[in-house]
């Protein structure tokens, strides 16, 4: 129990440190319930959009088609939404998320080339296909009275279920155990009578779920879904990636699951904290690029720093008794 | 019967000589020699103001007797350098292009002078006074248009603060862009003449998920806000993006929306009050009278004798629904904002003797988007 209790106090360390300092900072803008609610809704999606990516990031595979990938779906429910009301989005975005993220599998898996090469061109292509389903326009928009998902509470439910879901699949199934085995050795793995393929071909299909929601989710929050090209779709990606690589690391002390939605909830403190302090938006990318290096360091080098902080007391002994 | 016959003959006459007076002496029926004009353009992109770009050049070219080669492109600078040494490559009399950068220039002039090929730019000006003067000394740059990017983004921001907004959260494309740098020194200079209070900027929003994450984080972080102004982005459905994320807060009509740039959907929320100001309407001017300027060059019939022409193209306010939907309508669709029979009559030098770069110019000075409406409403 008081393991438990370490281990969530030094998990929670990291985004309360990072509030705190933007609350000495910033103490007028920052230190009010609409600011820290704010923070916390912005976190649903991404972490999410980060769930999705993760299955494909442990078993080492690199998705740069999942922005475009989130647009079809997100797309799809839209013009589905039109016709069929709530019960058509939610049905034409998990299809095309699940049809899409089945076929970006088998084709990882066909050809085998590498995933990261295999995915940016997927993602040209499927930004067309986006393109073209959305319309003379180049964007999908739903009725206000379709937009149900988007607001607390409904919103917080959807992000309590998929958290489940995903650490449902990540820690309690057999999926979830060939993923991480796949992930720290693919040969001992193949080896020990593990379908490496199989495994894949699900990374993809079942983050394909989590696309879907963040998808639907999308939609109903900002309205519409637009369509991206020259590999516009990549941007999506880049802040969920960070926070699946921060709960990576942080592993170590927290489950994957909530590791991922702690970082994404400290990278959104950054993001509206330099918003909130005026900085430009240069510089927002320039901090959230040395917190990712700080916290990767630290985590990466423990062993070292341990080493160096012995080091440093010894030494200090040694020069206190000298003195006495 | 006499008299009746002398008023005829007399009425006869005039009728005739007025018809030969319509008509220019220098006017030519037959087409110029054929010629190619090159434009690196994404055609792949949907949105319909990309498109209404390309279709705006190609009716110029085509009025002319021309015809238009194009080559996709991403339109940064590297590409765009690979697109011209292709253009010429493929024979083309004319390259017209949007500049990424300044220094790109002097590149694109060396290529277009070893190959005898004019060239010319719309949407932008050359910052870069060394390399301005030195493409207004080239025998091969015909030219171009912008913007007064500048006094767009002060008026709109005082048109804001007329509207009662004092504290502003802006949206801008990426820094360094030619037009967003002028947008943003303009709208610094409009704050500071009407005191309105710039609380914060955000650059190179290209996804809506990034918008609503914008917007949120203003509302969060500066309760005080009371206008937002997008004085650029290249994000989807900016506008609906931003009003539903307002609505969601129950922001929506409280905070004043502006933006330059038309957007298809702005006649929604102007006539739901939720947006207020837009200024743009260049988008369709200015490659249109670009490309009317290299096309002059290219057949030899110069807008002014004295060296590349600029023409600067004005901005259009927008305010209400009905303004909105005659946008879409004429703006967006697939014809040019001005017909090819116009082009050629009021535009194109070789057939009119009378045109040149003042003639354009005030041509250019009636444009609204009640004037094309009321033009393409006759010919419809």
């Amino acid at each position: 129990m008081k393991k438990i209790l370490i281990r969530t106090l030094e998990t929670l360390a990291l985004p309360v440190v990072v509030y705190l300092i933007f609350l000495a900072i910033i103490p007028e803008r920052f230190g009010n319930w609409n600011c820290f609610y704010t923070i916390f809704l912005q976190s649903i999606i991404p972490t999410i959009t980060a769930y999705a990516i993760a299955f494909g990031n442990i078993c080492g595979l690199f998705d740069f088609s999942i922005g475009s990938e989130q647009i079809i779906s997100g797309v799809v429910g839209g013009l589905m939404a039109a016709k069929y009301g709530v019960a058509g989005m939610v049905l034409g975005a998990f299809i095309s998320a699940l049809f899409i993220t089945l076929l970006t599998g088998i084709l990882n898996s066909v050809f085998r080339i590498p995933s990261l090469v295999l995915t940016m061109g997927l993602a040209m292509i499927y930004e067309i296909v986006g393109s073209k389903l959305a319309g003379h326009y180049g964007f999908v928009q739903i009725d206000t009275e379709h937009a149900i998902f988007g607001s607390s509470p409904e919103i917080v439910i959807i992000f309590i279920a998929m958290l489940a879901l995903f650490y449902f699949l990540f820690n309690h199934t057999v999926f979830g155990y060939n993923l991480r085995a796949v992930g720290s050795n693919e040969t001992v793995a193949k080896a020990s009578g593990v379908d490496v393929r199989a495994v894949k071909i699900k990374a993809f299909f079942y983050g394909g779920i989590f696309l879907a929601v963040s998808a639907i989710l999308t939609l109903c929050q900002s309205g519409s879904v637009g369509a991206q090209q020259s590999l516009g779709s990549v941007t999506v990606i880049f802040k969920p990636l960070i926070s699946v690589l921060l709960a990576l690391v942080l592993q170590k002390i927290c489950n994957l699951s909530f590791g991922i939605f702690i970082a994404q909830f400290t990278l959104n403190i950054i993001f509206i904290g330099l918003i909130a302090a005026g900085l430009p938006d240069t510089f927002q990318n320039v901090v959230l690029g040395i917190f990712l290096l700080i916290v990767m360091i630290l985590f990466r080098n423990t062993e070292r720093i341990e080493i160096l902080k012995s080091r440093f007391v010894k030494r200090t002994c040694i020069l206190g008794g000298g003195e006495t | 019967m006499n008299l009746r016959k002398f008023t005829a003959g007399v009425l006869s006459f005039s009728l005739a000589a007025s018809l030969f007076a319509a008509v220019p002496v220098s006017a030519k029926s037959e087409a110029p020699e054929p010629f190619k004009i090159g434009f690196p353009w994404d055609t792949a992109n949907t949105d319909p103001t990309w498109i209404s770009i390309y279709n705006n050049v190609e009716a110029v070219v085509e009025a002319a007797g021309g015809e238009l080669i194009n080559v996709t492109t991403d339109n940064s600078a590297d590409e765009l350098i690979n697109n011209v040494s292709e253009l010429i490559s493929r024979g083309v009399d004319g390259i017209l292009l949007m500049p990424a950068a300044d220094s790109m220039l002097p590149t694109v002039d060396a290529m277009c002078a070893d190959a005898g090929v004019y060239w010319g730019t719309m949407f932008r000006t050359i910052s870069d006074e060394a390399i301005r003067e030195a493409m207004y000394e080239s025998e091969w740059f015909a030219g171009g248009c912008n913007e007064d990017d500048e006094a767009c983004a002060a008026n709109i921001v005082k048109s804001m603060s007329e509207m009662g907004v004092t504290d502003l959260g802006v949206i801008n494309i990426a820094k360094g862009d030619t037009s967003s740098d002028l947008r943003d020194k303009g709208a610094a200079q409009g704050a500071e003449e009407a005191g309105v209070n710039i609380l914060n900027t955000t650059y190179d929003i290209s996804v809506t998920t990034d918008m609503t994450k914008t917007i949120e984080s203003y509302i969060a972080a500066y309760p005080e806000m009371n206008g937002i102004l997008v004085l650029g982005t290249y994000c989807e459905a900016a506008i609906p993006t931003i009003e539903k994320a307002l609505a969601d807060h129950d922001k929506a009509g409280e905070i004043k929306v502006g933006r330059i740039d038309f957007e298809s959907e702005l006649g929604t929320y102007l006539s739901e009050d939720t947006f207020h100001v837009a200024y743009g309407g260049q988008q369709q001017i200015d490659p249109l009278v670009s490309a009317v300027i290299l096309v002059n060059q290219v057949i030899g019939t110069p807008l002014s004798e004295d060296g590349p022409t600029n023409i600067i193209t004005p901005y259009l306010e927008m305010t209400d629904a009905q303004e909105a939907e005659d946008f879409n309508q004429y703006f967006l669709g697939e014809e040019a904002v001005y017909n090819p029979e116009e082009i050629k009559d009021t535009m194109i030098r070789y057939y009119n003797e009378d045109v040149n770069k003042e003639s354009v110019e005030e041509l250019i000075s009636t444009f609204s988007i009640a004037d094309v409406a009321a033009r393409h409403g006759e010919t419809k």
